[in-house]
């Protein structure tokens, strides 16, 4: 699945690390992390399903910040966007 | 609890090999009549260069007996305690406070280059001066080129400081039935350190084994540390707690230990007969439970051969 990580501003963010919290339908996932470019575009490996993906993403401003995602099943193509900001978590 | 598992898991590696060698066999007998087109259990070697011309290094030379070793690990229980215990402490995900003392020095954050361009963060272990032990899509990634085009290996990493110093590996093994088949029960990678990079002589290594007996993966205390992602991938966390039971046609185990992303590769292991030694590879995740793959006899003789062929200078 690909993801672009930005500030709120849309800036991407390069070097944030991207990893898994939980897939969904209770699904496995390799525990392998993923480093944004400097697009702030990161591909993390998982199965593309519909549903609700849980992600944490840390970057050396913000820190670490979990967020949710529900994703169609049907925009393989489009990089998920994860927002970062200081309150996140 | 470590101390509880020390004691009812008494048995020597060697004893454990020849009385359990029969059922291992039949085992893989299983394995190899599955297979209809590729020998899962056969290795995959990707090494285009020459050792030697692993130059991007910054390691740093020096090594130490066994004997030696043994000094240390003594000297560190005696100001830490039994280490999974007096580390962890209690059953949750804890930073490693004290990377530099074994068995965490033998412990490894990979940075990870994919062959498509893509980078990616997991961890290793030592189980010799240049062998290390990681998950099969670390070193082996489908969807992103086959195999990784470099890792550097950064030996107990701790936010910036790298104590070992580093090395960056070109040269990658796994099994058929990962690289072929990207079956999960053959998750399994070792890189190859250069030859003028042998950092294990430094960290020191866990040794590791097989148990046929699936019950020993049932309530057995064991320990994971790694280099998760949400940490930011540059801090050793680890946790102790119990494994609870084997899965994936006995190629893995479960157990209820918290674990990020960044952690695949990271050695589960137990304390026994005053040593660490790994039983599995961490390589998943899920809500209920998390898995390695297991350390079988087919793994465990490829662990062996490969130590043997890539020995210190």
């Amino acid at each position: 699945m690909d993801v672009k990580v930005v500030t709120v501003k849309g800036e991407p963010i390069d070097g944030a690390v991207v990893s898994l919290s939980s897939v969904p339908n209770n699904g496995a996932f390799p525990e392998i992390a993923s480093l944004t470019n400097e697009q702030g575009l990161a591909n993390v490996i998982c199965e593309y399903v519909a549903g609700e993906y849980v992600f944490s993403v840390f970057t050396d401003e913000y820190g670490a910040s979990k967020i949710s995602v529900t994703v169609s099943g049907k925009e393989e193509d489009l990089p998920v966007i994860l927002i970062v900001t200081p309150e996140a978590e | 609890m470590a101390k509880k598992a020390t004691s009812q898991a008494g048995k020597s590696q060697k004893a454990v090999s020849q009385n359990e060698k029969k059922t291992e066999e039949d085992l893989m007998l299983e394995v190899s009549n599955e297979s209809e087109q590729v020998d899962e259990t056969s290795s995959e070697c990707y090494c285009p260069f020459d050792l030697l011309e692993g130059d991007e290094t910054e390691a740093i030379y020096a090594s130490f007996s066994q004997k030696e070793l043994k000094e240390i690990i003594k000297k560190d229980e005696e100001e830490l305690g039994p280490l999974p215990e007096a580390i962890l402490g209690v059953d949750s995900r804890s930073r490693i406070q004290a990377p530099f003392k074994y068995p965490y020095t033998a412990i490894c954050s990979l940075k990870i280059a994919a062959k498509d361009g893509n980078k990616f963060i997991g961890t290793g272990f030592f189980v010799g001066p240049r062998v290390v032990v990681t998950a099969g899509h670390c070193v082996y990634m489908h969807d992103h080129g086959g195999w990784a085009q470099n890792i550097e290996v950064i030996p107990a990493l701790d936010g910036t400081s790298k104590p070992y110093g580093s090395a960056v590996s070109y040269c990658f093994h796994s099994l058929k039935g990962w690289t072929n088949k990207k079956d999960s029960g053959y998750d399994y990678g070792v890189i190859i350190l250069p030859e003028n990079a042998a950092l294990g002589q430094k960290t020191g290594w866990f040794g590791y084994g097989y148990k046929t007996d699936d019950s020993y993966f049932k309530n057995r205390a064991i320990t994971l540390s790694g280099y998760p992602g949400d940490k930011g991938g540059s801090q050793q966390w680890g946790m102790s707690g119990a494994a609870t039971g084997v899965t994936n046609g006995g190629r893995k185990f479960a157990y209820k230990i918290d674990t990020y992303g960044g952690q695949s590769g990271s050695p589960v292991w137990v304390y026994e007969n005053n040593g660490y030694y790994v039983r599995g590879i961490h390589t998943t995740g899920s809500s209920n439970s998390n898995y390695a793959t297991r350390i079988n006899k087919n793994i465990f003789e490829k662990i062996k051969d490969l130590k043997a062929k890539y020995p210190a200078k």
